[in-house]
């Protein structure tokens, strides 16, 4: 009994706040201490799918974002972690790659600033996604790094030694067993880009609308609704990519 | 050349950027550069020992501590009386949905749940549990950092649960528990003395990383925190964007410092944990 009473906290504790978005993407003029008796509308969903509540607008900038720099991130990470396991033999290249991606995103945004500011980075979706590329390609290395191992290498050579070019091992012997990490590491840098506040906040200053800078501007503005709504929108995909395949939400390397 | 090449990409991209900000914050900290520089000082790295830098340090670790320290005792109470339970695919996969909320989102959902005029105090209100909102106890924006506790839990507890279930069945703890039995251990001896230890190793690297992340948050500590004291992410924005320009010296000390923080211990833990990090 008792198992089971856990067991049924633990689901509406996971289920809960997702109720709490859509309820509140419905609601309007919910004032204290009304909690089911204030009216209920769809007008902010649909200000969101005609474009007039700017949502759609940052959903698209958000998605622009995230799939340019989860596209570079992977590949630029795949073959540069290449490089680090085959032509280097001091482990503090990996160790160094963490540095970035441990720092608080918004701290390095604090630090790097200067610079973005001197090259007229800020303000700009190019800058917001440069800073971005900061943080997801160390990640991306340190994610393929393992995935270098002496049968990958050995299949190389033997490509190369049957007379292949660089572009055949790629497309012989790395490509396909490599497949389904890259389809991963795409999605997880896709999440971290998506999720990401603090940096792009701070290198976009406000003028890169991306959903979540929207969902904090709500928040700011005491409405709750919009929030709920940009909310909603913000964890769609994940939703998605969690119902098509686990591993794409499970950063099951950081369990050492 | 290619192998060159690929070098100075990782570089370019990883290193160089840090380093440039790492360099010109210390700069900017003992005032070699800066709209208001007159001279090098180490005044502002002095002043960081006596005031809120401090305070907010030890408030971030608390509250990085305590989430992580309240997630790991739930998840193992979890793993250990309802392990069982997580074999169906269906409850199994029901951890992995906090995992697709972003921490912004986490925090907007706990403030409306939790804070005076949310859905916890209109029901209470509802129910006559309390009269109104002053009634209502402070679970948000509250000095103890309940709200941030609770945001930061949310997020940590399900994948601490998966990891150590993963953990738990790769190193055939179940086998370990029959023999451990079969020869006279009691369940007590079986946790704490063989099971628990072998849990903690597989997850500590992972815990620690975990503490640095909460120590560095940010929108979660923005959205639910109070003005003071406040976690290191925000006083430092804060100093930045203050109308004090005599506040950015400081905050870019404090940046300093806690990077080589973060650098130190991600060093430190991957060097000391290098056999058994599966890297």
């Amino acid at each position: 009994m008792k198992k089971r009473v856990a067991l049924g906290l633990l689901f509406l504790s996971f289920v809960i706040p997702f109720g709490v978005l859509i309820y509140l993407s419905v609601s309007t003029e919910w004032y204290y201490p009304d909690l089911v008796s204030h009216p209920f509308t769809l007008s902010n969903w649909s200000s969101f799918f005609d474009g007039r509540s700017g949502l759609l607008e940052s959903a698209s900038i958000s998605l622009f974002i995230s799939l340019t720099v989860s596209t570079l991130a992977t590949l630029c990470g795949f073959f540069i972690s290449r490089g680090i396991a085959y032509y280097t033999t001091s482990r503090w290249w990996l160790v160094s790659a963490y540095f970035p991606y441990v720092i608080a995103p918004v701290v390095l945004a604090v630090m790097l600033n200067y610079y973005f500011l001197q090259i007229g980075l800020s303000g700009t979706v190019f800058g917001v996604m440069t800073a971005q590329l900061l943080i997801t390609m160390p990640y991306a290395v340190i994610l393929f790094y393992g995935y270098w191992n002496r049968n990958i290498r050995n299949l190389e050579n033997l490509v190369a030694t049957l007379g292949g070019s660089f572009t055949d091992r790629v497309k012989h012997a790395i490509l396909p067993s490599a497949k389904g990490l890259l389809v991963v590491c795409f999605f997880q840098c896709f999440l971290i880009s998506w999720f990401e506040y603090g940096l792009t906040q701070f290198i976009g200053i406000g003028k890169v609308e991306t959903l979540t800078i929207m969902v904090y501007r709500y928040v700011a503005e005491s409405n709750p609704y919009l929030a709920a709504l940009a909310g909603t929108v913000l964890i769609i995909p994940p939703v998605l990519l969690l119902l098509v395949n686990r591993k794409f939400i499970f950063r099951k390397e950081w369990s050492f | 050349m290619a192998k060159k090449l690929i070098i100075v990409l990782f570089i370019l991209f990883c290193l160089l950027p840090l380093g440039l900000s790492l360099g010109y914050s210390f700069l900017y900290s003992i005032g070699a550069v800066g709209l208001l520089s007159s001279g090098l000082t180490l005044q502002h790295w002095g002043d960081l020992f006596r005031g809120e830098f401090l305070q907010s340090m030890f408030y971030s670790l608390w509250i990085a501590l305590a989430s992580a320290g309240v997630a790991l005792v739930l998840a193992l109470t979890f793993l250990f009386t309802l392990r069982r339970h997580f074999q169906s695919a269906g409850l199994y996969r029901l951890l992995f949905l906090p995992l697709t909320i972003p921490p912004i989102v986490v925090a907007f959902v706990i403030l409306q749940m939790y804070s005076g005029s949310g859905i916890v105090s209109r029901l209470a209100v509802q129910t006559g549990v309390i009269d109104g909102i002053r009634q209502f106890p402070a679970l948000v924006q509250d000095p103890y950092g309940i709200g941030i506790l609770l945001a930061h839990i949310f997020i940590v507890f399900p994948f601490f649960l998966l990891v150590l279930l993963n953990l738990y069945q790769h190193n055939k703890l179940d086998e370990i528990e029959r023999v451990a039995s079969s020869l006279g251990a009691d369940s007590g001896t079986i946790r704490f003395k063989l099971q628990l230890p072998i849990l903690m190793r597989g997850l500590f690297p992972l815990l620690i990383l975990y503490i640095i992340f909460f120590m560095g948050a940010y929108e979660i500590p923005l959205l639910l925190g109070q003005s003071s004291p406040q976690m290191i992410s925000v006083l430092i924005l804060e100093k930045l964007q203050r109308f004090n320009l005599g506040d950015i010296p400081v905050a870019y000390s404090m940046a300093v410092w806690y990077a080589f923080i973060c650098i130190i211990t991600i060093s430190y833990l991957l060097m000391t944990y290098r056999k058994k990090v599966a890297l």
